[in-house]
């Protein structure tokens, strides 16, 4: 108990220097031509990386313009950045998108219409799947256990012959002199026996 | 000649094939043993069979034969040898042929292995394996043949699509194929299960290994897969929810679930109809992966191009087989009865939790990933699903996983006791909560996903470091005890536990890179450089060489830490002359916490010295693979367990390990409890 709290004092401290090595000022790019505009606010960039993020490159596969080299993911880019600066809010922007390119550029599809059913559906299936779960749950757990089918006469007699072969095993532990020993080799038999039968008559 | 010798055994393979589907059902139905022992030997046929016709194939490509049109529009004279092999199965025919290899690999290892299984279910699975292996020899043969001969003989060929010219590529597919076509396994033995109407612990145990080594290729191929594309697309990413990703991450969800389930039925010898129901599933999503790969369905980075006459087929299979099986479960599944009983609070319910999670986010990535086309055709508007979708729904969902992780790791069978689960889980709930309060105020304060990802890799973390430790009883006992503890501990367990330790890395690993993630892009004149977390990256110029078959254009780059050196970075663009195409290999740095990742672009500016600089500070990412190894491992040790051992005797109760002091039967409840 207590070396375990040593040991989660000390993961503590190695978590604490990763999380140094983590810590990250976000800086403005520099050098920057032709490439991105970036922003002079790093927080303004960081909010147009966050929407870029979430918008399509439209000649791209499933890439977002933030996640892409093609000229136009830049370009979209940019104008994702004119849009920031310009104070636009969220939700005027994705519009904005939306009149140029269509609905197929949010990576994260509006809520609306047949939409709404993808959006709830994890839910409706978690609340399906849960309920089920708790009723098959409850129902087993009141069941009496249905006992094992009968053994047939071949499995009686395997039985009755693993059986007597332990009597016979008990009693020349007891009669010899180093019972340890021999007791295991005589476990280890039953034991193969056992799974040869196993193996028989799964 | 050596081409028309491989045709022969694919036509041949297929007419095994057919033999092995038949002979062997009727000689269950009748009980015929001589008739169920020609599906042993029918199986060990079609898997040379189908191996002389792979080696055919592969010797096209060493010897560049461009009279086969496959080699030809896939391989070219110039490329290194081992790109000539992984060519093989880079294009939509050899890969199907490799899958279809690994299919009957997996049937003829049945027919060895299975000396233990009941004759009629080792006749029934191998009937029903090669049901499968006559769908999709079919399929090969008829709309995919790799063995088409080109007349007149072109000079040279077309080469290997030069963003597959890579070594992580060249082993990421068998490992993959392996994984998908592994679940077959499973599903040719619910099946047969199904036909003889039992499931009892003995299947169950039959069926795991099975599971077990397909589980684990399929996690190593999905971790060689985001890997190759961190360092090969350029653009620092590693999972973009993209159809085809989504593909076999679903077999990988349903696997997951099989794996758990099968313990219950296993232990406690219940929950068969939704274990063999789970069985059929993960089957039946490898096929869909396959179908959505290879028809064109989906828009995706890493389909094959393809007509959609062989999507049709696909789908045809895809329909029949999971069809066929379901028509049968609903058939006879209610012929299956439940054994043990069990209360709410139990590791029965936990498991079945953790079953009803996992099955949840199959169904919604499956749905995501249907979603655009779902859309189109019924309202015809045109949507993306992203990341920003999937990830919205997939921290909760994973967070009321690892809930019921927890549950299932400290709850005992049949019946647990509140106060019991939370003395065992205080200490690492405890450690984790103070470790997230930590990482949150450390690094981003108000990020509250840093606080709840963190929060769940901690405890997925602690959770698994508790069990070890409360298992071999460490520090309570002895040392040396407790190392006796650690050997007779069943392997099986210890492969659960590094599997959950391995994914709550991994998952610090994904938290790490899209929490903390900078990227910076600038365009570079030699001697510029650009600052990324604290370092300076000094650009250095521009090489260009010629490499075997491709021009490269070599970037140098010196990475400084308050003006000392810390490393050299050299990232290329590589230009394929044959293809026509352009590549970006990016440079990597690793270190312990993070990496540095530089990729360059087209030249810029004033004599086209300076280039276009793309740079990422990645921390925590390879957590991410290292995660994936461990859990890959956790697979593999699991499978070596002895009770799992393929061909080992089916002995429930026989001891492994006999302490050679002491009392020998101390490890009964500990055993008992695995």
């Amino acid at each position: 108990m207590r070396r375990f709290l040593i040991s989660s004092i000390g993961l503590f401290f190695w978590a604490l220097s990763l999380g140094a090595g983590l810590w990250l000022p976000s800086a403005v790019g520099q050098g920057a031509r032709d490439v991105d505009l970036y922003l002079e606010d790093p927080a303004q960039e960081e909010r147009a990386r966050q929407i870029s993020d979430q918008l399509r490159c439209v000649v791209c596969q499933s890439q977002s313009i933030n996640g892409s080299n093609a000229f136009l993911a830049r370009d979209m880019r940019n104008l994702v950045r004119e849009r920031v600066a310009a104070g636009d809010s969220d939700e005027e922007i994705f519009a904005f998108f939306v009149d140029r390119y269509g609905e197929g550029v949010l990576m994260k599809p509006n809520a609306k219409g047949i939409n709404k059913l993808l959006w709830s559906a994890p839910l409706i299936l978690l609340l399906l799947g849960g309920g089920l779960a708790i009723m098959f749950v409850r129902q087993q757990a009141t069941q009496p256990i249905t006992p094992p089918a009968p053994l047939d006469d071949e499995e009686q007699d395997l039985l009755r012959a693993a059986l007597e072969e332990e009597k016979g095993v008990e009693k020349t532990t007891i009669t010899r002199s180093e019972p340890e020993p021999s007791k295991r080799v005589a476990k280890e038999q039953t034991g193969t026996h056992k799974a040869e039968k196993n193996s028989n008559t799964p | 000649m050596i081409a028309e010798l491989g045709h022969f055994a694919l036509a041949l393979a297929l007419f095994v094939a057919v033999v092995q589907v038949v002979v062997p059902f009727w000689g269950a139905w009748k009980n015929n043993g001589q008739a169920m022992q020609i599906g042993a030997q029918a199986a060990l046929a079609q898997f040379i069979l189908v191996l002389v016709a792979f080696l055919a194939l592969m010797n096209a490509y060493l010897t560049s034969d461009f009279s086969l049109a496959n080699v030809f529009q896939n391989s070219h004279s110039q490329m290194p040898v081992l790109y000539k092999i992984a060519g093989v199965w880079g294009n939509h025919e050899g890969s199907m042929l490799l899958w279809i290899l690994m299919l009957s690999f997996l049937g003829a290892l049945v027919a060895i292995y299975g000396n233990n299984l009941p004759p009629t279910l080792k006749a029934r699975v191998l009937s029903v394996q090669a049901l499968i292996g006559v769908g999709f020899l079919g399929f090969l043969i008829l709309s995919s043949n790799p063995f088409l001969r080109m007349d007149p003989v072109p000079a040279d060929g077309t080469a290997l699509n030069p963003l597959l010219q890579d070594p992580g590529l060249a082993f990421h597919p068998p490992f993959l194929y392996l994984g998908y076509v592994g679940m077959s396994v499973a599903f040719s033995f619910a099946v047969a299960a199904l036909m003889e109407g039992r499931v009892d612990p003995a299947w169950a145990r039959w069926v795991r290994p099975w599971t077990l080594l397909a589980w684990s290729s399929l996690t190593l191929g999905i971790a060689m897969g985001s890997w190759w594309a961190y360092y090969e697309l350029g653009w620092g990413g590693y999972w973009f929810w993209d159809p085809v990703e989504n593909a076999s991450l679903m077999p990988w969800l349903a696997g997951t679930a099989l794996l758990h389930s099968a313990i219950v039925v296993e232990k406690r010898d219940t929950l068969k109809v939704w274990t063999i129901l789970m069985a059929i599933v993960a089957f039946s999503t490898s096929l869909l992966g396959t179908f959505v790969v290879r028809s064109g369905l989906l828009t995706s980075v890493h389909s094959f191009a393809t007509d959609p006459t062989r999507g049709t087929i696909l789908l045809g299979l895809c329909v029949l087989l999971t069809g066929g099986a379901l028509a049968l479960f609903a058939w006879r599944a209610s012929s299956l009865k439940p054994g043990g009983t069990f209360q709410l609070l139990s590791r029965e319910s936990a498991l079945i939790g953790n079953n009803v999670l996992l099955t949840v986010i199959l169904f919604f990535v499956m749905l995501g990933t249907f979603w655009p086309t779902i859309a189109e055709l019924t309202s015809g508007r045109k949507v993306s699903i992203g990341p920003p979708f999937y990830n919205f729904w997939v921290i909760p969902l994973f967070t009321l996983l690892v809930v019921f992780m927890g549950m299932g790791i400290f709850l005992p069978w049949k019946r647990g006791k509140g106060g019991a689960l939370w003395k065992r889980a205080r200490l690492p709930l405890a450690a984790s909560l103070l470790l997230s309060f930590a990482v949150y105020f450390i690094t981003a304060p108000g990020q509250a996903l840093a606080f709840l990802v963190g929060l769940i890799a901690f405890w997925m973390i602690f959770i698994s470091l508790a069990d070890g430790a409360e298992r071999i009883k460490l520090f309570r006992v002895p040392l040396a005890e407790s190392g006796r503890r650690f050997k007779s501990t069943p392997r099986s367990f210890w492969g659960g536990t590094l599997a959950h330790l391995g994914l709550g890395v991994a998952i610090l690993g994904m938290a790490g890179t899209s929490l903390w993630a900078e990227q910076k892009v600038a365009v570079l004149m030699p001697g510029e450089s650009l600052e990324l977390a604290g370092f300076d990256l000094r650009f250095d110029g521009v090489r260009q060489a010629k490499v075997a078959n491709y021009e490269t254009e070599m970037g140098s780059f010196t990475l400084l830490k308050k003006g000392k050196i810390v490393g050299a970075l050299v990232p290329e663009r590589r230009w394929y002359p044959v293809a026509q195409m352009e590549t970006v290999e990016a440079a990597i740095l690793p270190r312990w916490g993070n990496d540095i990742y530089v990729a360059i672009g087209e030249p810029r500016g004033a004599g086209g010295q300076g280039r276009v600089v793309r740079a990422y500070h990645h921390p925590l990412i390879y957590y991410l693979w290292f995660g994936a190894i461990l859990m890959t491992l956790g697979g593999i040790l699991s499978l070596t367990d002895r009770r799992y051992r393929i061909g080992a005797p089916a002995g429930k109760n026989k001891k492994n390990v006999v302490p050679p002091s002491s009392e020998p039967v101390a490890t009964t409840p500990e055993g008992a409890q695995a």
